[in-house]
């Protein structure tokens, strides 16, 4: 699940994000801040309301935390996270 | 000189701390730590008549080693760290030759301690091979700090500030945005520029208030401070103004937040304010200091449109000259500036006198303005950002800020670039929002509705991003030769 969910996210940065980056240089084991795949401030930004946009959630302040955009599979396993908790609330 | 808590407000002001979110030092511990830097540095017989250079981040040792040379009335400049540059090695290339020594500190990560009274654990001094005192005495006169300019063209220069002098600023700045020892300060511009250090945090310091000093923020990383630190003050740039209210979910309501840097849209500012409360807009220089700002009291007009009024101790007048338009444009000239606190002069990297750019003492910001009968002063761009156009005066700023206001259009730079039919070219750059499908023709068509004829654009090109400077503003230059290879509609 999570794997394709990565596969859909380097895509998205890929394509709608402004930072230059091919989906085979993505490293999805890489940090997203400096030393790792380098977003900024703004490209931060950008990639949390392309994320919302795509998988129909909003974030939280408490959840818009370093750590959980420390990479692409951390970012993965939250949205997966975030997807099943919202189908088990439609659910019920 | 003593620049821990002077103007302090509360009795309690010693428990108060310094923290970058690993490390934290309270008022109280600073004076031992002083005493172990000041044994650190006889050991290393470095002598005040040395010129050091600091790299300067924004974490509690750099910041106690920088009030540790202000302290003990060091001359030293303040450098930014190098990118991906260990301590150990530092930068030495671009170390000037009249600095002696560079002092760089460890960065530190969580997990890590480290004992901020050792300084052997976090300090490391480095003899500049180049080193050549020839400064005539210039730099070890009275104690001065000096500071790189953030100019965009031709070889850096250094601004050179008496200690004296910028703890005049600091304190201007206390007086006017009303801090105290009870403030929580959040500190994520950078504290090697004038901005961060005079404005921020010697301020904080001298009043003894909490400070979080915040090094490579973003979002994420400020939000995560902010919940652990919970400031009252913070200071920011514009774009990360609008990085906060774009980005963060909830309000939360600052005491005050001061903006300084560039341009604050109108929009912006309203929309921060509702969020986020009092924001006041400063306007200064690594020559000058804090120049103007508002008044956190003063009235929501007052606050967006201006930059309030002068600091104690500065004057300001505009220079007409040839940039006068018309009636329209009444009272606009460049802005001039004389400041009790201001700096002495640049240096070169031999540490010689450059001068001052001043003329009758007069200090030429080369920012457009106009000071309106309350004295408050409205800054429009720089001087060179203004053409002329069908024998009247366009300012980049007001075409930039109609542009904007038009839905879908995120950011505009306006350049000129060669001649047109109405005199100078104007060329717009713009960036769209999310989901934005306006096109060229339609901006143009609505920028006939929203300026006056010489104000609209002769090309307009809608682009991704614009190029940015070191410093992070817009690069204008790059702007100008892109001009050629895009494609325009006119």
């Amino acid at each position: 699940m999570s794997g394709a969910l990565v596969n859909q996210l380097k895509t998205i940065m890929a394509e709608e994000l402004d930072v230059n980056l091919k989906v085979e240089e993505i490293d999805e084991n890489a940090s997203l801040f400096e030393g790792g795949l380098g977003l900024d401030s703004i490209a931060i930004v950008e990639l949390i309301s392309l994320v919302e946009q795509h998988f129909n959630f909003q974030f939280s302040d408490t959840e818009l935390t370093p750590e959980s955009f420390s990479n692409l599979n951390v970012l993965a396993n939250f949205i997966s996270a975030k997807q099943s908790f919202q189908t088990r609330e439609a659910v019920s | 000189m003593n620049v821990l808590g002077l103007v302090t407000t509360s009795i309690t002001w010693r428990l108060n701390a310094l923290t970058d979110g690993y490390l934290s030092c309270s008022y109280q511990e600073i004076t031992e730590v002083f005493e172990r830097l000041q044994e650190h540095f006889a050991e290393q017989e470095i002598g005040f008549k040395d010129c050091l250079a600091l790299e300067c981040v924004n974490s509690v040792p750099s910041a106690l080693v920088l009030l540790y040379l202000l302290e003990k009335g060091y001359s030293f400049l303040l450098l930014p760290r190098a990118v991906n540059t260990s301590p150990k090695i530092g930068t030495m290339a671009s170390i000037p030759r009249f600095c002696r020594y560079t002092i760089t500190t460890e960065n530190f990560a969580a997990g890590h301690t480290v004992d901020l009274k050792r300084p052997e654990q976090f300090l490391f001094l480095l003899e500049n091979e180049d080193w050549a005192d020839d400064s005539e005495g210039l730099n070890n006169a009275s104690p001065k700090i000096y500071l790189q300019t953030s100019g965009s063209t031709g070889s850096p220069k250094m601004a050179a500030h008496l200690h004296t002098k910028l703890m005049g600023n600091a304190f201007n700045c206390v007086e006017r945005l009303g801090l105290t020892s009870e403030d929580r300060i959040a500190i994520p511009v950078p504290i090697f520029h004038m901005y961060g250090l005079a404005a921020a945090f010697l301020p904080g310091v001298v009043v003894g208030a909490s400070i979080d000093l915040q090094k490579g923020a973003n979002l994420l990383r400020y939000l995560e401070r902010e919940k652990e630190f919970v400031p009252n003050v913070t200071f920011v740039t514009p774009t990360f103004c609008q990085t906060l209210f774009k980005g963060r979910k909830s309000p939360r309501a600052y005491k005050l937040t001061v903006a300084a840097g560039d341009r604050v849209r109108e929009d912006t500012f309203t929309k921060y304010e509702s969020l986020f409360g009092c924001l006041v807009k400063l306007y200064g220089s690594t020559e000058m200091g804090a120049i103007a700002t508002s008044n956190p009291h003063a009235s929501k007009e007052v606050r967006t449109q201006t930059v309030g009024t002068p600091m104690s101790g500065v004057q300001m007048r505009v220079e007409k000259g040839e940039l006068e338009g018309g009636e329209e444009m009444e009272g606009v000239g460049e802005l001039l500036c004389q400041h009790k606190y201001g700096f002495e002069g640049y240096v070169d990297e031999n540490g010689k006198s450059l001068g001052e750019n001043t003329q009758d003492n007069w200090f030429r910001t080369k920012d457009l303005g106009r000071i309106g009968r309350d004295g408050c002063i409205e800054v429009m761009g720089r001087c060179d950002h203004s053409v002329n156009r069908n024998g009247l005066l366009v300012f980049f700023a007001d075409v930039e800020k109609a542009i904007e206001t038009i839905e879908g259009i995120e950011q505009v730079v306006v350049v000129t670039k060669g001649e047109s039919q109405r005199g100078k070219g104007l060329v717009a750059y713009c960036v769209l929002g999310k989901d934005s499908q306006i096109t060229v023709t339609d901006i143009r068509s609505i920028c006939f509705n929203i300026l006056p004829r010489h104000g609209v654009p002769d090309s307009i090109f809608i682009v991704s991003s614009l190029p940015l400077l070191p410093n992070k503003k817009v690069d204008r230059q790059k702007l100008v030769g892109m001009a050629d290879q895009a494609n325009s509609s006119k």
